[in-house]
């Protein structure tokens, strides 16, 4: 059913997957993900952003860091070999329209979700600023690619080993400061820490910022209610009613702690993973 | 069934005693009521296996030989599906299982799954007479343990599958309405095809019902039936978001849809807290365990989250099978809780003692206040209220009372959600053709038929979160209208006119290349008479056309393509209706309208009196608009705009205008026989061919294109939803001054 037809390392644990899947590959649109299960008795279902797709070819791309016991399940298959389900696509598409100034913000690797975004921003007429942050010059992904797709791209690592030393909200509040490249539109996606500061560097200079969650999932159709966070107090699903939301709405204290619900059992399924390498 | 008791000694005594015998009432009440045999409850918490094990045979035959076989049985009108009970309990107490199976599934197409989930000692067994004759509801014939053995244990009949019908029914969703829809579909020969979200298809009875209630073997054997009959599944198809219903219909070609999505929506409490760490929906939880065997800790990569003392609100079913799956994860102490008391729990009462057995607390008349978390953010208290049982109300039922100051603190670590569900809005959403109630179910007629035709709809998703008996009887009976509707076959028939057109002036207009369709529509019915109708047996009438068009903007220019849609005919009583739309190139609709026909009886000339159609209402008065005005080709405001118009014939119309409308139809089959030579024109039509070549039944949408050249012809092509073409037609003309 879902064979994959093509598979890059990006870095060390990241993985580029291209993927047959015509249905979803002529349906999706910027910003929404699918459900991948790698066999269909004892994987986990995860949610993985839709990089790319090719229509034509009937095909999508799916970029995933390999850190968990699944992801990393899912990174040791190999061209050729059929990925048992993928469901989607799923969530709402991002909401495109002529900003102005559209600048993106990507994390890790929350910079594969944010391609096609920027991409359709683009498209729309927006001037585009990527902000791609990392740990380390290694673990950058997609530079061609944003550098060919926006305006400009700005890097940051911790370690300072590529573009400046620093995290991403630096060269979002210089944006914010200055007169003439102030944002019109924020749009964030990384780790949720990384994404509840871009929203508070981006709140106090009145710039709608949308941060795109990326939370623990089961079906991914609203039926588990596994995925909801609290957006301006009201419980929401990213699932169906995401993934996302006005990120100076979201409860990210609150989103980090479920994010942690499973940590004790991860590790127990961790070690099990390791053992099996 | 593997782990069935093979052996059961007190009941192969009584076999000994009763079996074949003819037995007075009296004796029959004296026979003991059969126990379920289970696994032990200390056993059973530590693992997933079914715990209920099944009747031996001796038990099923003594069991069925106590049915009194009541004259006016009870148990039957109680059942959802009108199962004939004591039919199928007598051919068991004789030992004609065969014949027994055939007897339950004549109306329940699932029996193993029934026969171990169906409430059943709140529907067939709830006034069984045996029940009442014994004063105790425990000592009812156990009509559904007799169900599942007989299911467990023979080999149902192989189905027969009618002749390919080339027809193509969808269904989305394969919960129990899903899955029965699709096999009597399939059985009538029709082309099944079911899309279903998750990986696995079973609905709820996969992901929500527990391992150890409902085996998923027996789901599996189901769901393998239905591929061994051709039915194909396809999984991880999520109707709405891997494609809309209206375009999956269209481009495959289904000429019916059944809509059995269930009712997956979790609700919340509300109450603070409830975004902690160990706070889960009962969906959430069982879907772990359940479809990705989380329970299974040495294979599962989805984790089960590691309780000790575990609170679940609610007191359905949901929350008994969130409860004792908490238990077989090894959680310490597991508590229910729930605002009424026992006796309004709607759970089966077989589980609410099994969950008993298995060392859960039950907390009645309490309720949860808020969700007290530490300091990292994990669930460490609830605070719960406690009720009182009011004054009755007018009803008779005591509501509860929040006793004022009886808060009270526990120390949880988990807390499961099972308090109710709701329809998931994703079809709602994402399809604007089919009407929900606000609750956000789909509204259907008496045929299970939703607001868009040929779409039908059933279980939870209609019926709000139900049974799995409901939600399988209401598959059957959509199944029945689906088969019904695509049997209709509303005209057969091959001829082919020539005919020219005109209007009063002579002058050729781009509307009336809609109204082709109607004329031809209308010759055409006059041309095959009644045949495909019930009137064609009475032989004693003929349709007549009467159309209200409804143009909402301005007509086509030439040039333009006009696309018309319009459904086969609808018939009411003896009305045969007709709605149809026309849109140009760009989608922008032109015109709406309904078609009317009415039968005349061909020697009064008047409306086919009522009682010729026996119940079938005669709809005399038209619904449709009033103040039709009866004309003859030139019915278009002069402006080609916005405007009304009707031609021929509506019921209300005089006698002198019927009789004009007589006169229209023999003009109209004049056309048909000459082509008049002297009309003045801008443009003279040379010729209209127009080719049926008709097989159009009463679920078939009809789509009519027409190209309106600027020189040479006007091309009309029909065709029907399954693609084929039923109608092909090109009228020429030339340039004459
Ligand atoms: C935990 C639990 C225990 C229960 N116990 C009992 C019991 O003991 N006895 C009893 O009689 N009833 C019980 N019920 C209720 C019973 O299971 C339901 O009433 C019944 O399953 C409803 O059947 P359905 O076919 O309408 O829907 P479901 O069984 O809910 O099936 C719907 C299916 O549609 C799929 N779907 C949803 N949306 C889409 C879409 N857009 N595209 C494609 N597929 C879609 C879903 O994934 C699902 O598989 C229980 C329910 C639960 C949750
Ligand atoms: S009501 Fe009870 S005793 Fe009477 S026919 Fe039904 S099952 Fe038999
Ligand atoms: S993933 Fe289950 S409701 Fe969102």
């Amino acid at each position: 059913m879902y064979q994959i037809l093509k598979k890059t390392q990006l870095s060390d644990t990241v993985f580029d997957f291209t993927v047959r899947a015509p249905l979803i590959a002529r349906e999706r649109k910027a910003g929404q993900f699918v459900i991948v299960q790698a066999d269909n008795e004892f994987a986990e279902r995860i949610p993985l952003t839709i990089a790319d797709a090719d229509d034509e070819a009937g095909t999508i791309r799916l970029i995933f860091a390999a850190i968990g016991a699944s992801t990393r399940a899912l990174s040791g298959m190999n061209e050729g070999d059929t990925i048992a389900n993928i469901l989607g696509p799923l969530g709402k598409p991002t909401h495109i329209e002529n900003f102005g100034h559209a600048v993106c913000v990507g994390g890790g690797i929350g910079v594969a979700p944010l391609y096609p975004i920027v991409k359709a921003l683009k498209a729309a007429g927006n001037r585009v600023t990527v902000i791609i942050g990392a740990r380390t010059a290694d673990l950058i992904i997609l530079e061609p690619e944003m550098r060919a797709a926006a305006d400009e791209v700005l890097i940051v690592t911790d370690d300072g080993s590529k573009g400046g030393k620093g995290v991403v909200t630096g060269p979002l509040k210089r944006l914010c400061e200055s007169d003439t490249e102030k944002p019109d539109f924020v749009v964030t996606i990384g780790p949720a820490v990384m994404m509840k500061f871009c929203a508070l560097t981006t709140k106090p200079f009145g710039v709608p910022t949308v941060a795109s969650l990326n939370t623990i999932m089961i079906d991914g159709t609203g039926m588990c209610g596994g995925c909801r966070v609290s957006v301006g107090g009201k419980t929401r699903f990213v699932c169906v009613d995401g993934p996302e939301f006005d990120a100076h709405q979201v409860d990210f204290d609150n989103m980090l702690l479920r994010l942690n619900s499973f940590k004790k059992e991860e590790e127990h399924k961790c070690r099990i993973g390791i053992s099996h390498e | 069934m593997n782990n069935q008791p093979s052996s059961n000694t007190e009941a192969e005594e009584l076999y000994r005693l009763y079996a074949g015998k003819e037995l007075s009432p009296v004796e029959k009440m004296k026979i003991p009521a059969q126990e379920m045999p289970n696994q032990d409850p200390k056993v059973r918490s530590r693992n997933m296996k079914e715990v209920a094990l099944g009747y031996t045979k001796e038990q099923a035959v003594v069991e069925a030989t106590r049915c009194l076989q009541c004259k006016n049985p009870p148990c039957i009108s109680d059942c959802p599906v009108h199962i004939n009970i004591p039919a199928f309990l007598a051919e068991t107490a004789k030992e004609n299982f065969d014949e027994a199976l055939k007897v339950i599934r004549r109306d329940s197409l699932l029996p193993a799954m029934c026969g171990r989930v169906c409430p059943q000692e709140s529907q067939c067994q709830k006034n069984c007479t045996m029940g009442k004759a014994l004063k105790s509801i425990d000592k009812a014939v156990s009509i559904g343990r007799v169900e599942r053995f007989l299911a467990d244990n023979v080999d149902p009949e192989p189905v027969q599958i009618a002749a390919e019908t080339g027809k193509k029914v969808l269904i989305v969703g394969s919960g129990p309405a899903g899955i029965t829809c699709a096999a009597d579909c399939r059985k009538a020969g029709h082309r099944v095809v079911i899309c279903e979200a998750f990986n696995k298809p079973g609905g709820v009875t996969v992901y929500g019902i527990p391992e150890f209630r409902l085996p998923k073997t027996i789901v599996d054997k189901e769901i393998k039936n239905l591929q061994a009959m051709g039915v194909e599944i396809r999984p991880n198809f999520l109707v709405g978001k891997t494609q809309k219903l209206k375009d999956l219909m269209e481009k495959e070609h289904f000429d019916a849809a059944f809509i059995a999505v269930g009712a997956g929506l979790p609700v919340f409490t509300g109450v603070e807290g409830e975004n902690l760490i160990g706070v889960f929906a009962a969906n959430e939880y069982l879907t772990r365990s359940n479809l990705m065997k989380a329970y299974d800790k040495e294979h599962a990569l989805t984790p089960m989250f590691t309780s000790r003392r575990v609170a679940v609100l609610g007191g359905g079913n949901v929350a008994m099978d969130a409860a004792r799956t908490a238990v077989r994860m090894g959680a310490e102490k597991v508590a229910v809780i729930y605002r009424r008391t026992e006796a309004e729990m709607p759970a089966r009462k077989e589980e609410v003692h099994h969950a008993k057995e298995e060392g859960i607390v039950f907390y009645m008349l309490k309720n949860i206040r808020r969700i007290i978390g530490d300091e990292n953010g994990r669930v460490r208290q609830i605070e719960t209220v406690s009720f009182e049982l009011g004054e009755p109300d007018a009803s008779g039922r005591r509501s509860p009372v929040e006793i004022p100051g009886s808060e009270e603190l526990m120390d949880f670590d988990t807390v499961i959600i099972a308090i109710g569900s709701r329809s998931n809005p994703l079809i709602q959403q994402t399809t604007a053709e089919i009407e929900f109630n606000p609750k956000g179910n789909i509204i259907v007629s008496s045929e299970m038929e939703s607001s868009w035709k040929n779409v039908f709809a059933g279980g939870d998703i209609v019926s709000g979160a139900a049974t799995v008996i409901s939600a399988m009887g209401q598959g059957r009976e959509a199944a029945k209208a689906i088969n019904k509707r695509l049997s209709e076959k509303m005209f057969s028939h091959t001829f082919s006119v020539r005919l020219s057109e005109l209007d009063i002036n002579g002058k050729i207009q781009p509307y009336h290349i809609v109204s082709y369709f109607q004329d031809t529509a209308s010759m055409y019915l006059r041309q095959i008479g009644m045949s495909g109708f019930d009137l064609a047996e009475s032989n004693r009438g003929w349709v007549v056309n009467a159309m209200t068009v409804l143009f909402e903007a301005p007509l086509p220019q030439w040039n333009e393509t006009v696309e018309m849609t319009t459904w086969a005919l609808n018939r009411t009583g003896v009305r045969l209706f007709r709605d149809f739309t026309a849109k140009d190139g760009k989608g922008t609709i032109l015109a709406k309208g309904t078609s009317s026909w009415v039968v005349i009886d061909e020697s009064t000339r008047q409306p086919v009196p009522q009682e010729v159609f026996g119940d079938k209402e005669l709809i005399t008065g038209d619904p449709i608009l009033p103040g039709i005005r009866p004309g003859r080709f030139s019915p278009i405001p002069e402006e080609n705009r916005l405007g009304q118009s009707s031609y021929f014939w509506n019921p209300r119309t005089s006698e002198q205008d019927l009789n004009r409308h007589i006169n229209n139809i023999n003009y109209l089959i004049s056309c048909i026989e000459s082509i008049p030579e002297n009309f003045r024109a801008e443009k003279t039509l040379k010729r209209f061919d127009i080719v049926f070549k008709a097989e159009i039944y009463a679920h078939q949408q009809i789509e009519i294109r027409t190209i309106l050249g600027e020189t040479e012809a006007v091309h009309t092509l029909i065709r029907t939803s399954d693609g084929k073409e039923v109608c092909t037609a090109k009228t020429e003309w030339e340039n004459c001054h």
